[in-house]
């Protein structure tokens, strides 16, 4: 009986060891990978979290959402919590028609064929894979599968013991998020500048030229067009879009780089823009004083999401999701008739989400994913993306002025970049550094909201030629 | 297009397909957001045209109606059957100026939120309250 309890509790003691993150920190598919950094990968992740989390409380840098990036980058780093947050990852089989043919971890299918399975280092276990392969590939026919065993007949992901994040991030895989999240913005958001002034619509289309210019950029480091194109969607300076088109293009490898980094330089907007605003513009330039925007009435903003809608839904359907449901917000806003729902969509429905999408996000930086040469590749080309997006709308803005005879101020064409309402203050910032009685927020909100058309646009386009 | 792009490897490819893109991408962005703007300014120019001639227009639609009611009050006042509330005047301007002055705010704050023609309504003066026993 003493012996009983005794093997009992040391059993007991044993699985407890074995469940805990020392033994197992890291999903073995990762191993099998090439990530040999173990444990110490995660605690430079559990680092790189503490920063952001700094950052967001002490230097107030986007905290909405880096609070909520750093704690799931926190979360998911702590050694053994994968497994649990997501679940557990294995091989799926499937043939020609469908029909799955096994599915399960690396060991229970090793053992359910009598496989050897072993685990002590990354060759054992690709030793494993491969066995597994080549009993798949042999008996394919006598498993009841139909046609030829390729490799893409199996695929690795979440099978078992499916966590909470493993849901959650179903908002973020299935792109429900992001436009929910305009949902809320296009219920903030004020459009009567851009319908008092619609040439500043260009400039929010100059802006975009980051993109682009960075899109060259990534394919010159080796990335493909659609990991290109969610790299340099960061230049449209908009969180919401950047994750939509990088779910979109498939790329939820580079999802929490990219989010990152694209939420990181909109909350460095006040550092990057003014010295590129400074140098493209001359003092005389920065001196000049915009007339008083028109009033605008209520039946034009209230036509304004309609027709918007209607027509980037008749030439670009692929930015709908995200640039309809910012201007339902708008609608909802404007119409005035719905004070609940508009007062829901820009409180509690975007603070749900961007909890939601906060936290998701930041437990795809699991040290594995994250901890590689492309997160250093992506943040570097972000800021290209940025200071060339402020250059093309400043440019603009330049070419403007001329052509209006020295009415438009040209610093308001780098709140083209959206970063709403960040990039318009700054715009005021730089001008009220040459006249301190000089006002430009509002004739930059205009640029500033045509910015989000502007980048969500951009992403349909990347999405029609590249999805 | 797709079949090209997967294809282009090399340096002068990867020129090709960023121009590409570039101008694609650039130029489609132009066009769309150029065309809001031109879809903004017709907006601008549409309902100043409907302000213009609505007011003819419901001028002679009320005109219509405004003849069928006179029919129906004549009728009714032959027939002794005039049921209009009357109002008797109590008082009239007995009302103290800070109160009346308060009333006048609000009337231009309603004015100026509810109107939807843009213009300003400062200029507008209370300069008689009437206090009516309707019961």
């Amino acid at each position: 009986m003493t012996d009983f309890i005794a093997s009992s509790i040391g059993e007991w003691f044993v699985n407890l060891w074995n469940s805990t993150g020392f033994q197992t920190a890291v999903p073995d598919y990762y191993v099998m990978n090439g990530y040999s950094l173990g444990i110490g990968g995660q605690i430079i992740m559990l680092i790189i979290a503490g920063i952001f989390v700094f950052l967001a409380i002490a230097k107030k840098f986007e905290p909405n959402l880096l609070l909520a990036i750093a704690f799931g980058m926190f979360i998911i780093n702590i050694p053994g919590a994968y497994s649990v947050l997501y679940g557990q990852g294995g091989y799926t089989f499937t043939d020609e028609v469908g029909k799955v043919i096994a599915s399960g971890t690396l060991e229970d299918l090793c053992k359910a064929f009598g496989l050897v399975y072993d685990n002590t280092s990354a060759e054992t276990l690709q030793a494993s894979l491969d066995r597994l392969l080549s009993f798949m590939n042999e008996k394919w026919t006598e498993l009841g599968a139909t046609g030829a065993f390729t490799e893409n007949s199996y695929v690795y992901e979440i099978i078992a013991d499916k966590g909470l994040f493993y849901y959650l991030y179903k908002g973020v895989d299935w792109v429900i998020f992001p436009p929910l999240i305009f949902l809320g913005i296009g219920a903030m958001t004020d459009f009567g500048p851009l319908i008092a002034n619609p040439k500043s619509l260009l400039l929010g289309a100059a802006a975009q030229l980051g993109i682009f210019i960075t899109f060259i950029g990534a394919l010159f480091l080796g990335f493909g067009e659609q990991a290109a194109s969610s790299i340099a969607i960061i230049g449209g300076a908009d969180g919401p879009t950047a994750i939509y088109l990088t779910q979109k293009m498939g790329q939820s490898d580079l999802l929490p780089a990219i989010a990152v980094a694209a939420y990181s330089y909109m909350a460095l907007v006040p550092v990057i823009q003014p010295p590129i605003m400074k140098l493209l513009t001359t003092k005389k330039e920065r001196l000049i004083k915009m007339e008083q925007l028109r009033p605008v009435s209520k039946k034009e903003k209230i036509i304004f999401p309609i027709i918007v809608t209607g027509v980037v839904g008749i030439i670009l359907p692929s930015a709908l999701p995200l640039l309809g449901m910012l201007m339902l917000g708008n609608l909802i806003k404007e119409s005035g008739v719905v004070p609940r729902l508009s007062s829901t969509a820009q409180n509690e429905l975007i603070n749900i989400i961007t909890i939601f999408l906060g936290i998701t996000v930041g437990t795809k930086a699991f040290a594995p994913v994250f901890l590689q040469v492309q997160t250093l590749e992506i943040i570097l080309l972000g800021v290209i993306a940025f200071s060339f997006g402020t250059a093309g709308g400043v440019l603009l803005g330049k070419l403007l002025c001329k052509l209006s005879g020295g009415k438009i101020n040209p610093l308001i064409g780098a709140a083209g970049v959206s970063a709403v309402p960040m990039a318009a203050r700054v715009a005021q910032d730089v001008g009220r550094k040459e006249d301190p009685n000089n006002y430009l927020l509002m004739h930059a909100m205009g640029p500033n909201v045509a910015g989000v058309i502007g980048s969500a646009v951009a992403a349909g386009v990347l999405i029609a030629m590249f999805a | 297009m797709q079949l090209y792009l997967l294809l282009s490897t090399s340096a002068a490819d990867k020129w090709s397909t960023g121009g590409i893109t570039t101008l694609l991408g650039l130029g489609m962005t132009f066009i769309m957001l150029a065309l809001l703007v031109c879809f903004i300014h017709l907006l601008r120019y549409i309902l100043n045209f409907l302000e213009k001639t609505t007011p003819a227009f419901k001028e002679k639609i009320y005109g219509i109606f405004r003849k069928k009611n006179n029919k129906g009050l004549e009728s009714n006042i032959s027939n002794g059957t005039n049921n209009n509330t009357t109002e008797e005047l109590v008082a009239e301007n007995n009302i103290d100026n800070e109160t009346m002055e308060v009333i006048e705010q609000s009337v231009k704050q309603y004015i100026s939120l509810s109107a939807d023609d843009g213009k300003p309504h400062d200029r507008i003066k209370i300069v008689s309250v009437k206090e009516v026993n309707n019961d």
